[in-house]
């Protein structure tokens, strides 16, 4: 079943649009991944997707109805979104981060009941932080404090998650967690969208890829259809080596800036 | 200065200002402060702001004359760094009035008229003593703003006034000349009598102050409200000892005299002395 | 012991209320203000305690309470820890518009001194707002630089009015900028009731979108806050809270600052359960700081907010000490 759709997708700030005329489908079960260079607008993409920021153009539907007709706590159910960065103004403590992830299904006056207690103390749980959870975010580290957040998304159930960059601060036992967590949640049928930088980590995670430049899609489907070398030296400039790995997709291992040249056609 | 030459006097404030034209030196007043409105002559003379310190230069005074009772103390002290002479009152009592009429008399050039005026002063004085011995003592205070409450203290002319009209001030010490007081000290058992100058502001406040509860001691007479003439009774000047003798009259004519017990409770605003003229100071 | 901490806060508030109601004052002993609330003792000792100190009272708490509830939700809102209506210019734009109406209004009708201010801290943060105003809406440290400018022009129009003020009105124009309790009326309680108790209600019932809003107005929205809307009416139910606040107690600084830090360090930093707490720690230390303003140099009544500031201060030193 579709989760997401988005068709003709465009939009950006202040009337200016950055994403361009994107479609992209989320199905039950399937991770998606997005990548492109630095101001490709991948986040912009994402908060897009999530209704956060209104579309100028195009429709996105989840669920199989268009998000303009649904209310911000029932997308807020739907949709874990997992933002880069969040502002720890504040010293929360790890539970109280994780609690958030239950507004969307508390109302303003309801205080969180077992059930509640309990996908908090799941989502801790399932990205190895139970026993912290009364220390304050502030004293755990960079990619802690990712965890956090991406235990806060868990927290509310969604059957879709959006994360924006979940791994840039992770180092590489987090990262194969991350990579376990997610392949868990798909098979579990919640459908995934990522944003990332690391290609290799995207290849172990989705099944399908999607690539941005200058908020268009450059390239999208599965990796074998999208990893070609033209791709990496017309939207990134950079020659690359793909390394044969016996059972899965290549390694990708950037050699160097490459001298330009070749134009990439774009996908359709 | 030299002998023969025309003094040019700048008074800073209303009060010194009726204080050089008391002493016969108004043809010595080069300007007046814009709040100066007494005597009538004033009315001729070129005005300036108080705080102009550029303005008053502009005059070429050879002094200044400044008292601690309205004049901005920075204004003064910017005139003394340019070397300009600048004499300073420091009326807290009647004493020192007659004290300050002595010292502005000599500095002006006006030094007989300076001791009659002081010889004046004291004079009223002691005619008032001889009146209000025949008072019974009272607890006073004298206001100066309603809302928030703001009373003169011991230390100010406004405390002397009230004593030689034999009333208590019930205001605290050591708290400042005119400090802001807790508004139940209008309901206190003690207070007989509350005095204000009687200007439209202070009409006002009173106004709203009867109808709260904290005006009720005022609002049903057992607190006597007497309002004085408000320039003479603000202005620590040459008109001051007309404020207390019109508070001498005021009691007397309230008390039964000599019987020591109070007159019936009447409403507040009939009592009071012969309405004056309006004007505010400053 | 946050429900430990719960029970002496109340006990804190109640002490602090009795000892508002009873503390002997120049006129009247401890004993006969007790009498006086029975509903015996003299008609004079029942109006001091019943027409003077309950509505100071109650204005006390109102007070209290909607400044520091005020200051909670704006560091909330704006992910700030140093946002309060200070800061933001909206006591600023009060106090300014308060004191004109002192110095400009004839006598008669300094009556409508409060709602001069409540207008002026109305204005103040439609400035600031309209100042804070992006590409990508309002942002909250344009929104900070806004209150910054706000407020250097609420104090320049504050000094000029007290420079050029003619010299009676000082007083009053000076009691609006020092703040005080002292013109406490039971009209004026009432009249303030309404411009705490509804935007305390916005606030509450937006709680728990204040605390998604602390972590960021993304992180919030992905969590199913309209920040759009929730922003509009938490700013604007700040403005109403402050701007009665300084309408009827002139400015008092400190209470919006601190009362929401002194409550996150007993009771953590969750929005929702900071802020009923906040009303109640706010509401206590403005009524005992409005007594110690009172009695300290009884009968001279001392600014509150500079007592506010001295009974907190230290406190919040040690706590700040104390706390990991």
């Amino acid at each position: 079943m579709t989760l997401l759709d988005a068709r003709g997708l465009s939009g950006g700030y202040g009337g200016a649009d950055i994403i361009r005329g994107v479609d992209l489908t989320v199905t039950e079960g399937r991770c998606v991944a997005v990548l492109g260079p630095n101001g490709a607008g991948k986040s912009t993409l994402l908060r897009l997707l999530a209704g956060i920021l209104p579309a100028s153009s195009g429709v996105v539907e989840l669920c199989g109805r268009p998000l303009a007709g649904w209310r911000r706590r029932d997308i807020a159910r739907a949709i874990g979104f997992v933002p880069q960065t969040v502002s720890f103004a504040f010293p929360l403590t790890v539970a109280e981060v994780v609690q958030q992830g239950r507004a969307p299904h508390l109302g303003p006056w309801r205080p969180p009941a077992p059930r509640d207690h309990a996908a908090v103390a799941a989502a801790i749980a399932r990205v190895g932080l139970d026993g912290r959870e009364t220390t304050p975010v502030e004293r755990l580290s960079g990619g802690e404090r990712q965890l956090v957040l991406l235990a806060r998304a868990l927290a509310s159930e969604p059957r879709l998650l959006l994360l924006d960059e979940p791994a840039t601060a992770l180092d590489v036992r987090h990262q194969l967690d991350l990579v376990a967590i997610l392949g868990r949640l798909a098979s579990d049928g919640a459908g995934v969208v990522l944003v990332v930088h690391d290609w290799n980590l995207a290849l172990r995670i989705a099944g399908r890829l999607v690539v941005l430049q200058e908020g268009r899609v450059r390239a999208a489907g599965s990796p074998t259809e999208v990893l070609r070398p033209e791709l990496f030296r017309a939207v990134f400039g950079v020659d690359v080596d793909l390394v044969p790995r016996p059972g899965g997709a290549p390694f990708v291992v950037a050699r160097q800036r490459s001298s330009g040249g070749d134009e990439f056609p774009p996908t359709s | 200065m030299p002998d023969g030459a025309v003094l040019r006097v700048v008074p800073l404030a209303p009060d010194v200002t009726e204080l050089a034209f008391a002493l016969g030196g108004g043809d010595l007043v080069a300007a007046v402060p814009a709040a100066a409105d007494h005597p009538p002559e004033v009315k001729r003379l070129p005005r300036f702001r108080q705080e102009d310190v550029e303005a008053i230069l502009s005059l070429h005074p050879d002094l200044v004359l400044a008292t601690t009772a309205g004049s901005n103390a920075r204004v003064i002290e910017r005139l003394r760094e340019l070397g300009t002479r600048v004499f300073t009152t420091d009326v807290t009592s009647f004493d020192r009035l007659a004290q300050a009429c002595r010292l502005v008399g000599r500095a002006i050039g006006r030094p007989e008229e300076g001791v009659r005026l002081a010889d004046d002063v004291e004079a009223r004085c002691t005619l008032v003593r001889t009146r209000a011995a025949t008072l019974p003592r009272r607890t006073a205070l004298y206001v100066v703003w309603w809302d928030p409450l703001i009373v003169g203290s011991p230390g100010t002319f406004h405390h002397d006034l009230l004593k030689r009209a034999a009333l208590d001030n019930l205001a605290p010490a050591g708290a400042g000349r005119y400090p802001r007081v807790d508004p139940e000290l209008l309901l206190d058992p003690r207070l007989d009598v509350v005095v204000a100058p009687d200007e439209k502001d202070l009409r006002d406040g009173f106004a709203r102050i009867v109808r709260s509860p904290a005006g009720e001691r005022l609002a049903s007479g057992a607190v006597q409200v007497l309002w004085l003439p408000a320039d003479q009774a603000s202005r620590p000047g040459p008109r001051l000892p007309e404020a207390l003798e019109a508070l001498v009259a005021a009691r007397v004519a309230y008390e039964k005299p000599g019987s020591g017990v109070r007159g019936p409770g009447s409403p507040p605003d009939r009592i009071m002395t012969t309405p004056q003229p309006q004007g505010r100071p400053q | 012991m946050r429900r430990a901490a719960d029970v002496v806060l109340i006990a804190v508030l109640l002490a602090a209320a009795a000892a508002a109601l009873l503390a002997g004052g120049p006129a009247l002993s401890a004993r006969e203000a007790l009498a006086a609330l029975a509903g015996n003792g003299s008609p004079e000792a029942r109006t001091i305690v019943l027409g003077l100190r309950l509505p100071r009272l109650a204005l006390g708490l109102e007070v209290g309470a909607a400044l520091a509830l005020a200051g909670a939700a704006l560091q909330a809102l704006l992910s700030n820890p140093l946002a309060d209506p200070f800061l933001l210019g909206i006591s600023g734009g009060g106090a300014a518009a308060a004191t004109a109406a002192f110095a400009a209004l004839p006598a008669s009708a300094l009556g409508l001194v409060p709602a001069t201010a409540m207008a002026g801290s109305a204005l103040a943060t439609g400035l600031v707002w309209w100042m804070a105003r992006g590409p990508l809406g309002p942002s909250s440290t344009r929104m900070i630089l806004a209150g910054v400018a706000v407020n250097a022009a609420a104090s320049a129009v504050i000094l000029t009015i007290l420079s050029l003020a003619p010299s009676p009105r000082l007083p009053g124009a000076l009691a609006v900028t020092m703040g005080s309790l002292a013109s406490a009326s039971a009209p004026a309680v009432a009249w303030l009731t309404p411009y705490v108790l509804i935007p305390a209600f916005v606030l509450l019932l937006h709680g728990r979108d204040l605390g998604l809003l602390a972590t960021g107005e993304e992180s919030a929205a992905g969590l199913g806050v309209e920040v759009a809307t929730v922003r509009r009416r938490v700013f604007l139910a700040a403005a109403a809270l402050c701007g009665g606040a300084v309408a009827f107690a002139g400015v008092i600084g400190f209470v919006g600052l601190v009362v929401p830090h002194l409550c996150r360090m007993v009771w953590g930093h969750a929005t929702r359960r900071l802020l009923p707490r906040t009303m109640v720690a706010g509401a206590a230390l403005m009524v005992l700081g409005d007594l110690v303003a009172r009695r300290a140099l009884a009968p001279v009544e001392l600014p509150v907010g500079v007592v506010t500031a001295v009974l907190g201060v230290p406190f919040f030193v040690a706590l700040l000490r104390r706390s990991p």
